[in-house]
């Protein structure tokens, strides 16, 4: 803080709340961050409120420069340019197709169809790879890797006012190995009648039974099963974009939405031409493209195969050694005066 | 306490200066002693990182090597926070790479195979070099620092100082370095508590520039990584074309050098072949195995080569070579109603008498030998028949005789084709000697279409530079561009209203014609480097012959003497068929070189023309053959026609003048070597050279071949007329002409395409890049624009009033 001999404006003669209180902002004003249920309605509307945010609030507080903009909405606004990236990169190849002569158009549209079928097979390969992993953990551990929770950020007043705002903020409980919320788990207060008892219910499930600290066996491991999932949804995630890319860039997606005469069109019939088409580009790449290179063929299969292998592993990796006991004894060394655990 | 310091320093000392690793380990007694003696504070490891341009390269391979090292922490469970996040960029790196990979694999051209890893490469580029240029650079400029400055932490982990705002080591900054800042920004000296002010100015100022940066990215890297894409693109299509032309020249040039070197030689046995062969020998094969040997040693689908390849298979399985001439007749049995038995020639008796009869076993079956070995065998059926009393059983004689000859007869003239192993082995022979033809021809075949190919990357296309440049000089807007690309029709009304308005203008037209005639010289001269016509049609021609007439003599050694003839014709006659594969690719060279510089010659016939229609040469010639005025006026249509929207091949077919005498006057008009006076003033200077006689003989050529009433008129075509061009009533109506007349193709090449195709198939290639470029290259313009303006308004922060002046408030 600025102070001493200098004074910031407004004037500080106004002690108040920087914006109108209402009920719910001076409910908001009060609250603490708290766990939300992983279930798809609350983890939906945590990311449509983290990209609805990224779009509108962050961005003007952001150009704003102010002083409460923070590392969370920096990384919320890494979505515009993947998304905006996305459309132009169609955009550059399409739009200009517009203003070729037929023929090139004709071609230039099916390359840019491909691309575009690309991109939202890359967005919908990175949202399977996360799935593939945390489904399994979850229903295997009992640990939802993704477990949301709504974090309450009682801004700074700017110079002058007593009180900020209060904004919400979406996170994952597990989205930094290195600080998990563990607070968020373990009740506090009057409340709290067993403080342990979601780590006893994770021990128990994962066969460790009763332990006198259930957070302090269970808290390391969670934070490996954390780093070894990111780590694996990582290599996951970009193996199944690329094979993605790459199967939409065969040839048969150059039909999806084309009217082929006389059949009906309709729900149905779209549904049974993509998994036509789906099918038919498995093959192409698998053999080697339309042309049936060898080395297309060479490379379409190591992807496929790349990608259904990493399907199967990155989970079962992912869960090695969770449920291993740990070999050390607790003693005391009198020699080193410190207990090693 | 020294048990707890001891513990500190143990975990949070970096191990030999390493990132990540610093590990738990047990303290040694040195660790307490240090403590005991005189215990300090751990000193902070934590520094800025100043990256010199010229050094990225290398920390970004420093950098991915430790992201590789850390996969394997985190496959442990062993990474932070700050490792999973670095993983991420190498995941991005690696899935894009393999992709690109992938992309190149499905590209044809080599080219194309790069662009896919320079599109990679300058799409990741791209992405780290906005915001360095727009962003950083220019902040760094006007501020005073730069918003992207890098620093690692006291374990060694890389990070950016302004990536959390909640979170700015800013005591990594030397106080002096703020205070260089805040003069930079213009911050009052006298200010007190100067740093804070000036602190959390750079703040503001790294907050806005980051939130810049995520708003413009999306925008500027696609547009920037294509449009840098479209410039690295042209310099390694040369670099490519350049290695390429050098591996096909060494490539000839052995081949040149020693045409049976074993690199000449299939490399790997047909293995397809070989068991087909294998299974099939010493049986009786048919017309279908004869069919699936074609398909397995003609990998060409040149049908009248396979059909010579199928007559010599024919020919050597049906043949005798190897096997006797007893084993082929075999036992000889003859049955008629009045014997009670059937009268049996065995093997033996046969083999007996031939060889009594001195003759070889071994012979070649022909008619000739047929009728000796028939003569020998005769004997035989004598010695049976002699048991007959003649008067009685004349008529069995002579059936037994006439049973036993036809017998014969069959069995030498339709021999079965059996595989026997010498036939296989001489199918292998020809065989080998097909392949290694195929691939010595492949080597040549590669040579000239990479030299004069209609493929985009051959040398000569990529010389055709003279497109754009002709479309240049006749002063195509960007609009005539869009206009004429639409079909050839609209191209044509382009051009026609272009020439017209060049013809009016003298001084316009030399202009135009003085930079078309520029271009067709730098053509010729760069086609004559680059692809060095005339070696390299001897080369090509020298070569072509000798590959033909070698391959022959194999073949024939391999009893190929069908195919042999078919590839370099038959020797006794003329050096080649008319229509061996060897005439044909020598041919095909000169026919490419051509065309190409008579698409050229015709935009100079073009403007001559226009310019004699507009100063009324054409007029006054055709009036000189009829005065009629719609006589005159359908000519002078038809011509501009024909110019414009005819190939020279299908004016037969295009345009059809029913009346001999204008067609005359039409094809001599319109090819009409004696050009106007200012075509002659243009092209007749020094540096043009050669060049308007070499137009003019062109023009002469073609004229010759396509307005000689003799070829026209001959074919029977819709009209028929006499040599000298008389019409003739009784016309043979319905068929339409085409050249048919020795060296027609070179004919249809001279034609190349029409002139109106020509400008549409210009105006869409300039027209796309063009309108492509003006598009992104205006959007990311903007961008850029706007991102490097807004640097100057960033980090406004409202200075505190100074104490004495206006109000005072002690604040806190």
């Amino acid at each position: 803080m600025v102070s001493s001999n200098y004074v910031n404006k407004p004037a500080s003669n106004k002690v108040s709340y920087y914006e109108p209180s209402t009920p719910l902002k001076d409910k908001m004003s009060h609250s603490h961050d708290h766990l939300l249920k992983g279930n798809v309605v609350n983890k939906t509307k945590a990311n449509l409120h983290k990209i609805g945010q990224a779009f509108t609030t962050y961005p003007v507080k952001g150009l704003k420069g102010d002083e409460n903009s923070n590392f969370y909405e920096f990384l919320a606004m890494g979505t515009i340019p993947y998304l905006i990236g996305s459309v132009t990169m169609i955009k550059v190849f399409n739009a200009a197709t517009k203003k070729f002569s037929p023929e090139s158009q004709k071609a230039a549209n099916k390359i840019g169809k491909k691309l575009g079928i690309g991109v939202v097979f890359y967005v919908l390969a990175k949202e399977l790879a996360k799935k593939i992993v945390d489904v399994p953990v979850e229903a295997s551990t009992g640990i939802d890797l993704a477990q949301p929770y709504k974090k309450f950020i009682h801004e700074l007043p700017p110079n002058g006012y007593e009180k900020g705002k209060t904004r919400v903020e979406y996170h994952k409980a597990f989205e930094s190995v290195d600080f998990p919320r563990w607070d968020l788990f373990s009740p506090e207060g009057d409340e709290a009648v067993n403080k342990n008892a979601w780590f006893d219910k994770i021990a128990a499930k994962n066969g460790f039974g009763e332990l006198h600290a259930s957070d302090q066996e269970m808290k390391p491991r969670i934070k490996e099963l954390a780093v070894k999932a990111q780590t694996w949804k990582t290599i996951l995630s970009y193996t199944l974009a690329a094979t993605a890319v790459g199967l939409a860039a065969q040839t048969p997606w150059e039909e999806l939405g084309v009217n082929k005469g006389n059949k009906k069109q309709g729900f149905k019939r779209i549904i049974t031409d993509f998994a036509d088409i789906s099918k038919r580009s498995f093959k192409e790449m698998w053999n080697g493209g339309a042309r049936k290179t060898k080395a297309a063929g060479i490379l379409g299969k190591t992807l496929l195969l790349a990608s259904a292998t990493l399907a199967v592993v990155a989970p079962i990796a992912t869960l090695a050694g969770f449920r291993s006991k740990h070999n050390q004894k607790i003693a005391v060394d009198e020699s080193k005066r410190y207990y090693e655990v | 306490m020294t048990e707890m310091m001891v513990q500190n320093s143990i975990s949070q000392k970096p191990v030999g200066h390493k990132a990540n690793s610093a590990k738990n380990r047990i303290p040694t007694p040195a660790d307490y002693e240090k403590y005991q003696l005189g215990a300090t504070a751990y000193e902070a490891k934590g520094h800025l990182v100043e990256t010199p341009v010229w050094k990225l390269p290398v920390v970004a391979v420093e950098d991915t090597y430790q992201n590789i090292k850390n996969v394997g922490r985190g496959l442990k469970g062993q990474s932070n926070d700050h490792e999973l996040g670095q993983m991420n960029d190498l995941g991005m790196k690696a899935g894009g790479l393999a992709l690109a990979g992938y992309l190149a694999t499905k590209r044809m051209l080599p080219t194309q195979k790069g662009m896919e890893f320079l599109g990679f490469a300058s799409f990741f580029t791209s992405m780290a070099l906005f915001p360095k240029l727009f962003i950083n650079t220019p902040n760094k400029m006007v501020h005073g620092f730069n918003v992207d400055q890098k620093y690692v932490d006291s374990y060694g982990r890389k990070k950016s100082v302004y990536m959390d705002p909640q979170y700015t080591p800013y005591d990594l900054y030397a106080p002096e370095e703020i205070d260089a800042i805040g003069d930079k920004m213009g911050v009052d000296k006298d200010m007190e508590n100067r740093q804070d002010f000036v602190k959390r100015k750079m703040s503001k100022i790294a907050t806005q520039s980051n939130t810049i940066w995520m708003l413009t990215a999306g925008v500027a890297t696609p547009i920037m990584g294509a449009l840098m894409s479209n410039v690295i693109e042209k310099g390694v299509n040369k670099a490519q074309q350049a290695i390429k032309t050098q591996q096909i020249n060494s490539k000839l040039s052995k081949l040149i050098e020693n045409p049976n070197a074993a690199l000449f030689q299939e490399q790997s046995e047909n293995q397809a072949l070989k068991n087909l062969l294998k299974n099939n020998q010493d049986k009786k094969v048919d017309d279908k195995f004869v069919d699936q040997l074609v398909k397995l040693m003609d990998k060409g689908s040149n049908l009248k080569a396979n059909i010579a390849l199928k007559q010599d298979l024919n020919d050597i399985l049906t043949s005798n070579n190897g096997s006797k001439v007893s084993e082929l007749l075999g036992e000889i049995k003859i049955e008629h109603p009045t014997l009670q038995t059937p009268i049996v020639f065995s093997k033996e008796t046969i083999k007996q008498c031939l060889s009594e009869g001195n003759l070889n076993e071994n012979i070649n079956i022909n008619p000739e030998t047929t009728d000796s070995i028939k003569k020998r065998l005769f004997s035989l059926v004598k010695a049976e028949t002699k048991k007959y009393p003649s008067a009685e059983h004349d008529d069995l004689v002579t059936a037994i005789n006439k049973k036993f000859l036809s017998a014969v007869d069959a069995k030498l003239k339709n021999p079965e084709k059996i595989l026997t192993e010498a036939k296989r082995t001489t199918i292998q022979n020809a065989y080998k000697a097909m392949s290694s033809f195929n691939i010595k021809q492949n080597i040549l075949a590669e040579y000239v279409d990479h030299r004069v190919g209609t493929k985009e990357d051959s040398i000569m296309a990529r010389k055709w530079k003279a497109s754009e440049g002709i479309m240049n000089a006749m002063e195509f807007s960007f609009k005539d561009l869009q206009e004429a690309k639409k079909s050839p029709t609209k191209a044509g009304e382009i051009l026609d209203a272009k020439m017209i308005e060049f013809a009016k203008d003298d001084t316009k037209y030399k202009k135009v014609l003085g930079q078309v005639s520029k271009l067709i010289n730098s053509f010729d001269e760069s086609v004559e480097k680059g692809v060095g016509v005339t070696e390299f049609k001897a080369e090509v021609e020298n070569l072509t012959n000798k590959l033909h007439n070698d391959f022959a003599v194999e073949a024939r050694k391999s009893s190929l003497s069908n195919l042999a003839n078919y590839v370099a014709g038959n020797t006794s006659e003329e050096n080649f068929l008319p229509n061996s594969g060897a005439k044909n690719s020598i041919e095909a060279v000169d026919n490419r070189l051509l065309g190409a510089r008579g698409s050229l010659y015709k935009v100079v016939q073009g403007l001559d023309y226009y310019k004699k229609l507009n100063d009324g040469t054409i007029k006054k010639a055709v009036k000189d053959v009829n005065e009629n005025k719609d006589f005159v006026d359908q000519t002078i249509k038809a011509m501009r026609f024909a110019l414009i929207e005819g190939t020279y091949d299908n004016h037969n077919v295009k345009f059809d003048i029913a009346d001999p005498k204008v067609y005359k006057a039409f094809i001599n008009n319109l090819f009409d070597p004696n050009l106007s006076e200012s075509t002659t003033e243009v092209l007749g200077t020094k540096e043009n050279g050669a060049l308007l006689t070499k137009i003019q003989e062109h023009i002469t050529e073609v004229r010759d071949q396509l307005g000689n009433a003799e070829n026209r008129f001959l074919l029977g075509n819709k009209l028929d007329c006499d040599h000298n061009g008389n019409y003739i009533e009784n016309n043979k109506a319905g068929k339409t002409g085409q050249f048919a007349s020795k060296g027609d193709l070179k004919k249809q090449m001279m034609t190349g395409e029409t002139f109106a195709q020509f400008v549409k198939k210009s105006a869409e290639q300039m027209g796309n890049t063009k309108a492509w470029l003006k598009k992104f290259a205006l959007v990311g313009a903007g961008v850029g624009v706007v991102t490097l303006a807004s640097t100057f308004f960033l980090g406004k922060i409202e200075p505190p009033v100074k104490k004495g002046k206006k109000e005072v408030v002690t604040n806190g």
